[in-house]
């Protein structure tokens, strides 16, 4: 097969038979849809809270509960002496207390909980606990952490981890360069900002086991660390991750889970905790702000010769994901998509008393991309090329290895979107728009990548289950939680046209812990996990539901899986057995019932680095400028995706435009500045998000051929969309100022300062 | 009068989703709170408490307001309508297929307040424009779709300007 | 064991008859008076310190409403923000006041904010209502009615004054206002940096000129310039440095941003004044 690449408008037009609304979508838009902290129903219900630190670094001397134990309508208050297991949680290291015992390392630590009656009664009671603490001096940023005087955060030191990769010869790279550009690079602290915060409910059973109903990532792994807090065996928690209100990374760990897990076994009542925005902004996870100084060479005819970028990440209090990030930002920041002979990316992750910093859709990749990019333009600047020209000598191919010589599956030639770019229609500015009114045009574009799975060789793997139910139902079940990115969509589809059933003859399961493991809704990992694992059960699947139909219907004419039930191969369009005929005839034999587990796709390296299935984007972006207030509108954004099959057309739409508009939020508008391990905001009147004032108009086109080979057709899509944002903005706006802004968020204020310091030729 | 050592509370009366309510409440007690942990209706959720992110959202009088900053006292007299009592609603039902046809929710966790919040203004508005409805959405966030689908919501529903 | 005044469960909402007795009640119970609550209410959270009592204003409807006298526009200081950004014939009459409604938070808040909360709360409408040569009616603490201009009122707030409504002389024949919102998103949040301006030409002479400012952590005022005191016959670039040089003079030095108020306010204030220039 020698498919062409194009690049197909994802519209309703081009996408007409695959064009639906997600499963969910009328429950949602009537405002039927119950949500974890919606959850308010459940008889004898009391509503806890957590107590967090009062101070950003210190010691504990003593914590006196009585007074809060006595208050009328308290029901119980707890610290860390009421844990009967481990008092420790994190996906790579168990770090991060559940209550603090001796020392508090972040304002966002938890001290204590209570649940009372009322909502009232509980943020009373949190006044009445009385902490005595002890200052210590605080560790405000990376610098100071690692300066050698710094207060050790952690017994290892304040170095979480540190990372080192590249080829060649850096330095005997740089002396053949005839032109190089360094600069220095810095990304913000973002905060996801879901609409619904952290939180749930805790539910013990009669049995004396503990049920969650909340909004999470992971039920299994969440299932796991509970079990070992708690002090109870596996079998006796059980984790529901109900469709929640945004993701995005932010409840990956573990959050008010443990706290109210541990309040519902003392009381025997269902507690019910949900964190408020300022809760969630304290205690909630960020994306790592990243310091990068990047040097970047280039011969006479704009070959790359020479690429180097040392960073170092802020990772917080404690190490949440952090390990992971750096990795995967060491991986971009070797600017994988270009032919480099000499590399090196030097990274170090370290430990402050700031927010915990861990997942974050694009999760490290994006801020590489940004320093990337705008190194690359910088140097075509020099060189004298224009931008696109400059990444046209030095894109990769599909064939070639990636930075540390692995294996990589592209979807297609990085060429196909860089043509695409260049043909964007946003490049065609209006005439009216060029005139030096108050408002300056300008269009820039970016290239960016990201890749599906854990990566780096870690346990990444995932399965399902299906089954036909007595009522003539398809169960299907995954481990994944719905939280907006559209799995619930993904998983019908896919399942439709796998088993050849119609969207009524399925039951969907999805985020119970007691169900199959999918492994975490993260990396992307999803839509590529339920495409596997259905290809691996369809023939048994089809296979066992035919013989069914035969001895049933005690005839040999041949069969398939249908819409409704098993059809006839011939006479075409005549149906033999509907699904509820088959369960309900089933006597003596047992219904079909299938399980499947396997490891995610890494391809054919023994020891993979980085991630095996990529996808690539192109984002084209217009902004305007206002000469008198720096104040940056982005008017269009046009993205051209390479992310194999689309399944769910208005899903794989939404989550570009979605992830878009974010990245945009943390190029223009986002950061929650801390200063000494204090927040200078709390909530969404200071942290700013951008409202639909801000949103531009968006195009995507989408590239599905692959290139021939390519086993894996469907990749997952979630983080995609902001991978090239932020250097295709920052573009744009040199387009229109002459200014580039290297410091994200990128504030109308610097930006005015370098345009109005430009006009007077300071220097 | 004094007003020591008694737990305030009011004589409260208002309309909830077409049903007259009489119930005593201190008068400062959030109307969120009356609503989802009184009345049992979820619909309008709690984003931000400081009504800057319109997910509370319900119309009080048919405006649109953000129910986290209604106090008790505030309602005495008027109509409440939450999206539960808005579900039946022809001009509600315009809406709520508008958002399903354009793939404008994905987390849907704003779209009770959106819903409402665009309900409200093309109620008090019929003819609204894209512009007027735009501007009635300043206070709603979306932090999942971008906004696209509601741009094309916005177009689809707005009154479209008479040609010069 | 009784439970401490921090939060809302123990406040007493007072429901006077009359803005007479809304004050006599505030006096007698050192009490705050209460509007939309929009802002007093989130100060009173962050600080946990809800107040024994407040006075609720909303029973007043003789403080609603928008009405033109023969010289000027009376508005009653309940009369919400969104009253004020729809009002069609304050558009026609005073756009600059209608702007300025529409540029405070947005559509929901505005229900709910009032003209006198928003004064109170050194908001949004401020420079626009100081170009405007505002006057405020109040009744102060020993129930006497009283009238003074804005800018007095500003200098010497009077906490148990209750405002009534204000008073703005319609803008003389060839009077031209224009207001704008400095802020860091371009809807919903608060004002880096407002400002305001009135110019009034006859007979190609500015007879008349008022700039003002305010913002969220600036006070607002009027700046100290007139007509002859400011560059207007010089090119942009003088008048550009000169308004630079009067922000410089009144921002407080420790002001956030401060630099960048100064260059984008001159910026603006320039732009406004400037396309009238010969």
């Amino acid at each position: 097969m020698n498919n062409v690449p194009t690049a197909v408008p994802l519209d309703q037009k081009h996408f007409a038979e695959r064009w639906n609304a997600r499963p969910d979508s009328t429950e949602k838009a009537y405002g039927l849809q119950q949500y974890p902290t919606d959850e308010l129903h459940w008889p004898g219900l009391l509503h806890g809270r957590i107590l967090r630190s009062a101070w950003p670094h210190a010691h504990i001397l003593h914590i006196d509960l009585s007074q809060a134990r006595s208050l009328p309508g308290v029901r119980a208050v707890v610290c860390a002496e009421d844990i009967p297991g481990t008092n420790s949680y994190g996906i790579i290291f168990r770090d991060q207390p559940v209550f603090c015992t001796d020392r508090v390392r972040f304002l966002g630590d938890a001290i204590a909980a209570v649940a009372a009656d009322s909502p009232e009664i509980a943020a009373h009671a949190l006044t009445l606990i009385k902490v005595v603490y002890e200052p210590l001096p605080n560790i405000g940023d990376s610098q100071q952490a690692l300066a050698s005087a710094a207060p050790r955060l952690h017994p290892d030191g304040n170095l979480l981890d540190s990372s080192r990769l590249g080829h060649g010869d850096i330095d005997a790279g740089f002396a053949q360069c005839s032109y190089i550009v360094d600069r220095r690079y810095s990304t913000p602290r973002q905060m996801h900002v879901f609409m619904e915060t952290e939180g749930g409910v805790a539910i013990p059973e009669q049995d004396g086991s503990l049920t969650f109903r909340v909004g999470c990532q992971s039920g299994h792994r969440d299932r796991d660390q509970l079990a070992d807090i708690l002090g109870l065996p596996q079998h006796k928690v059980r984790v529901i991750g109900l469709s929640t209100g945004g993701g995005f990374g932010g409840k990956d760990e573990l959050t008010m889970q443990p706290a109210a897990g541990l309040l519902a076994l003392k009381t025997g009542r269902p507690v019910r905790i949900h964190y408020d925005r300022q809760e969630s902004t304290r205690a909630g996870i960020k994306r790592h702000p990243i310091q990068m100084f990047a040097r970047t060479g280039c011969d006479a005819e704009g070959r790359l010769i020479a690429h180097q970028l040392h960073a170092v990440l802020d990772t917080g209090a404690y190490a949440s994901l952090g390990p992971a990030v750096l990795t995967n930002f060491s991986d971009h920041a070797a600017a994988p998509l270009y032919r480099i002979p000499h590399v090196e990316v030097q990274g170090q992750l370290v430990y402050t008393n700031n927010s915990v910093a861990g997942a974050f859709r694009g999760f490290g990749g994006n801020q590489a991309t940004f320093a990337v990019e705008s190194q690359l333009d910088k140097l075509a600047l020099a060189a004298g090329l224009s931008p696109a020209e400059l990444r046209r000598r030095n894109l990769r191919t599909p064939d070639d290895d990636g930075v540390e010589g692995q294996s990589q599956q592209m979807p297609c030639h990085p060429n196909t979107l860089l043509n695409a770019a260049i043909a964007s229609p946003l490049w065609q500015i209006n005439p009216a728009d060029a005139e030096h009114g108050r408002w300056l045009s300008g269009v820039g574009m970016a290239l960016g990548a990201q890749g599906n799975g854990l990566g780096n060789g870690l346990p990444d793997s995932g399965g399902a289950s299906l089954r036909l139910t007595k009522q003539g139902h398809i169960q299907l079940a995954f481990g994944f939680i719905e939280y907006g990115q559209g799995v619930v969509a993904a998983v019908q589809a896919l399942a439709c046209e796998a088993l050849g059933c119609s969207a009524e003859d399925l039951d969907i399961r999805l985020g119970d812990s007691d169900g199959p493991d999918s492994g975490p809704t993260s990396a992307s990992r999803s839509t590529v996990i339920a495409t596997e694992a259905l290809r691996r059960l369809r023939d048994d699947w089809q296979q066992q539901l035919i013989q069914l139909g035969k001895s049933l219907l005690g005839d040999h004419r041949a069969l398939c899986t249908g819409a409704g039930g098993l059809w006839y191969d011939e006479p075409k369009g005549k149906r033999a057995i509907s699904y509820q005929a088959l369960a309900s005839g089933v006597k003596d034999l047992s219904l079909p019932a299938l399980k499947i587990h396997f490891d995610f796709p890494t391809g054919p390296d023994a020891q993979p680095k980085g991630r095996y299935l990529q996808l690539l984007i192109a984002t084209v972006a217009r902004v305007r400028v206002d000469r008198f207030t720096g104040s940056v509108k982005v008017s269009h954004l046009h993205h051209i995706a390479a992310g194999g099959k689309v399944i769910h057309p208005p899903s794989y739409r939404g989550q570009i435009e979605g992830a878009a508009v974010m990245g945009m939020g943390m190029a223009l508008l986002e950061d929650v500045p801390m200063h000494n391990g204090e927040y200078q905001l709390d909530n969404l009147d200071a942290y700013l998000i951008p409202t639909l004032a801000d949103a531009p108009a968006q195009q995507v086109d989408v590239i599905e051929t692959i290139v021939a080979g390519d086993q894996y057709p469907v990749r997952g899509i979630g983080e995609l969309g902001i991978e090239a944002i932020s250097p295709a903005l920052m573009a744009a706006i040199q387009d229109a100022t002459g200014i580039r802004p290297c410091d994200l968020p990128a504030r109308p204020a610097a930006l005015l300062a370098a345009m109005t310091a430009a006009e007077e030729n300071l220097p | 009068m004094s007003t020591e050592n008694t737990t305030p509370n009011m004589q409260l009366n208002f309309t909830l989703n077409g049903q007259l309510l009489n119930m005593r409440v201190g008068p400062a007690r959030r109307l969120l709170d009356i609503l989802r942990l009184d009345q049992g209706l979820t619909g309008p959720k709690e984003g931000c408490s400081i009504g800057r992110c319109g997910a509370c959202t319900i119309q009080l009088d048919g405006a649109a307001v953000p129910a986290c900053l209604l106090l008790a006292y505030q309602v005495q007299g008027k109509e409440v309508i939450t999206v539960e009592g808005l579900r039946s609603k022809p001009a509600f039902q315009r809406v709520a297929d508008s958002l399903i046809e354009h793939g404008a929710l994905q987390c849907g966790y704003c779209i009770p307040g959106i819903a409402t919040s665009l309900t409200a203004a093309l109620t008090q508005r019929p003819n609204a424009s894209e512009g007027e409805l735009e501007q009635a959405m300043h206070g709603n966030l979306c932090r999942c779709t971008g906004y696209s689908g509601l741009q094309q919501v916005i177009k689809d529903l707005a009154t479209p300007a008479p040609n010069n | 064991m009784t439970i401490a005044v921090t939060d809302r469960t123990q406040t007493h909402i007072l429901f006077p008859q009359s803005a007479f007795e809304a004050v006599a009640l505030a006096v007698r119970h050192q009490a705050p008076y209460i509007a939309g609550a929009t802002a007093l209410q989130l100060s009173w959270n962050k600080t946990a310190n809800w107040p024994t009592q407040a006075v609720a204003l909303s029973g007043l409807s003789e403080l609603i409403g928008c009405k033109r006298l023969a010289s000027s526009w009376q508005l009653g200081a309940l009369t919400s923000l969104a009253e004020l950004a729809n009002n069609s014939a304050l558009a026609e009459y005073m756009p600059l006041l209608s702007q300025a409604a529409v540029s405070v938070g947005a559509a929901g808040v505005r229900q709910l904010g009032t003209l006198a909360g928003n004064i109170g709360f050194a908001g949004d409408l401020m420079p626009s209502l100081l170009v405007l040569d505002t006057q405020v009616l109040w009744i102060d603490q020993h129930g006497r009615s009283q009238q003074q201009p804005l800018t007095q009122w500003l200098e010497a707030p009077q906490p148990q004054g209750l405002i009534t409504a204000l008073q703005i002389p319609v803008p003389l024949a060839g009077s031209i206002t224009r207001m704008e919102k400095l802020a860091s998103r371009s809807a919903f949040n608060p004002p880096l940096l407002n400002v305001a301006s009135l110019q009034c030409w006859q007979e190609g002479q500015l007879q008349k000129l008022r700039l003002a400012i305010g913002g969220n952590a600036i006070q607002p005022s009027l700046l100290p310039i007139s007509p002859h005191s400011l560059p207007l016959q010089d090119s942009r670039r003088v008048l550009n440095s000169a308004l630079r040089a009067t922000l410089d003079s009144i921002l407080p030095l420790g002001c956030a941003q401060r630099d960048y108020l100064i260059s984008a306010g001159a910026k603006l204030l320039c732009d406004q004044l400037s396309p009238n220039l010969s």
